[in-house]
């Protein structure tokens, strides 16, 4: 699993801030209808995606790593239709 | 064997009750389950998932749900080949909880959708669909957000192929793989329908005046 910012973990607690997405090829409605609505006004923009921001904080403790993992594949996104990215960011 | 029907409340569920009443028609006792309260449904025989909104819908519709004591024991239930049925709400949490293929898109028109539907019957080999004919097309209500079926290209396949789609909406209403409305897993005792034939029982409420969705229920009885 990759986690950015990772080497930012000391022994205070620390907050991660998972993003998620749908997958590429899942019709995003909403990404899709925002895009429709901007195409009225502006030109400059091709494609918009919406997505989740989740942000947690964590104790340094063992495991917590595998422990993150783990929520994101079972409560916090659905892998059949969603990606994520992780980062620590303070 | 227990002929008692379980259903399970969650916080948000709104269709325990219609389901409740449909099998009190039937004269099929029916009890009500907390979700938080339930450790096994080892005594019934069958057990459904209503329709509502489940924790809110937070984070996906059923994402929540799925972590409840409830879940595990419904699992349990049915991987020892207990007879479950999702309705709507109930049809998502069950996929949250990978007893069935696939997830609820949010529909492709991107509006909540609440109307009646054409619905055709593909399959009449499972417990709620063989009191109907293949082809028959019964009129339900829909009422849902997310309700767009979606599997990969293998799986609608192999779910075509297995006999598994047991309705389709007879229009593409909201984008759903295969046109799929009703589905039930490999082994067949575990059910998802995203339409609600509990609201088209009873002559006093029914829209269509059909009565089409009471051998839905019946089925697994008569």
């Amino acid at each position: 699993m990759d986690i950015r910012n990772i080497d930012k973990v000391g022994s205070e607690p620390f907050v991660v801030r998972v993003t998620v997405f749908l997958q590429q090829g899942v019709l995003d409605v909403q990404g899709r209808t925002i895009r429709n609505a901007l195409a009225n006004r502006y030109t400059a923009f091709d494609d918009v995606r919406v997505g989740k921001v989740i942000d947690l904080v964590v104790q340094p403790e063992a495991q917590w790593q595998d422990k993150l993992k783990d929520i994101c594949d079972t409560l916090l996104t659905n892998p059949v239709m969603e990606v994520y990215e992780i980062e620590v960011v303070g | 064997m227990s002929r008692e029907v379980a259903v399970i409340s969650f916080p948000g569920t709104n269709c325990d009750l219609d389901v409740k009443a449909v099998y009190d028609q039937l004269g099929v006792p029916c009890t009500i389950l907390h979700d938080q309260q339930v450790e096994s449904f080892e005594k019934y025989c069958a057990v459904i998932v209503p329709g509502g909104f489940s924790y809110g819908d937070y984070l996906r519709p059923g994402a929540i749900a799925n972590f409840s004591p409830a879940m595990e024991a419904l699992k349990r239930f049915a991987a020892d080949g207990g007879l479950v049925i999702g309705i709507c709400n109930g049809f998502q949490i069950l996929c949250e909880a990978q007893l069935l293929p696939g997830v609820l898109l949010v529909n492709n028109t991107l509006k909540f959708q609440s109307k009646l539907v054409g619905i055709e019957i593909l399959s009449t080999n499972s417990a709620v669909t063989r009191l109907y004919e293949v082809g028959q097309v019964v009129n339900w209500p829909v009422a849902n957000f997310s309700g767009s079926y979606t599997v990969d290209e293998d799986t609608l396949r192999s779910l075509e192929k297995n006999d598994q789609v047991l309705a389709r909406y007879v229009e593409d209403i909201n984008g759903a793989s295969g046109q799929i409305a009703a589905v039930c897993n490999k082994e067949r005792n575990v059910i998802g329908v995203m339409p609600h034939p509990e609201r088209v029982v009873d002559s006093l409420i029914d829209m269509t005046g059909s009565c089409s969705g009471l051998p839905f229920f019946k089925a697994a009885f008569a």
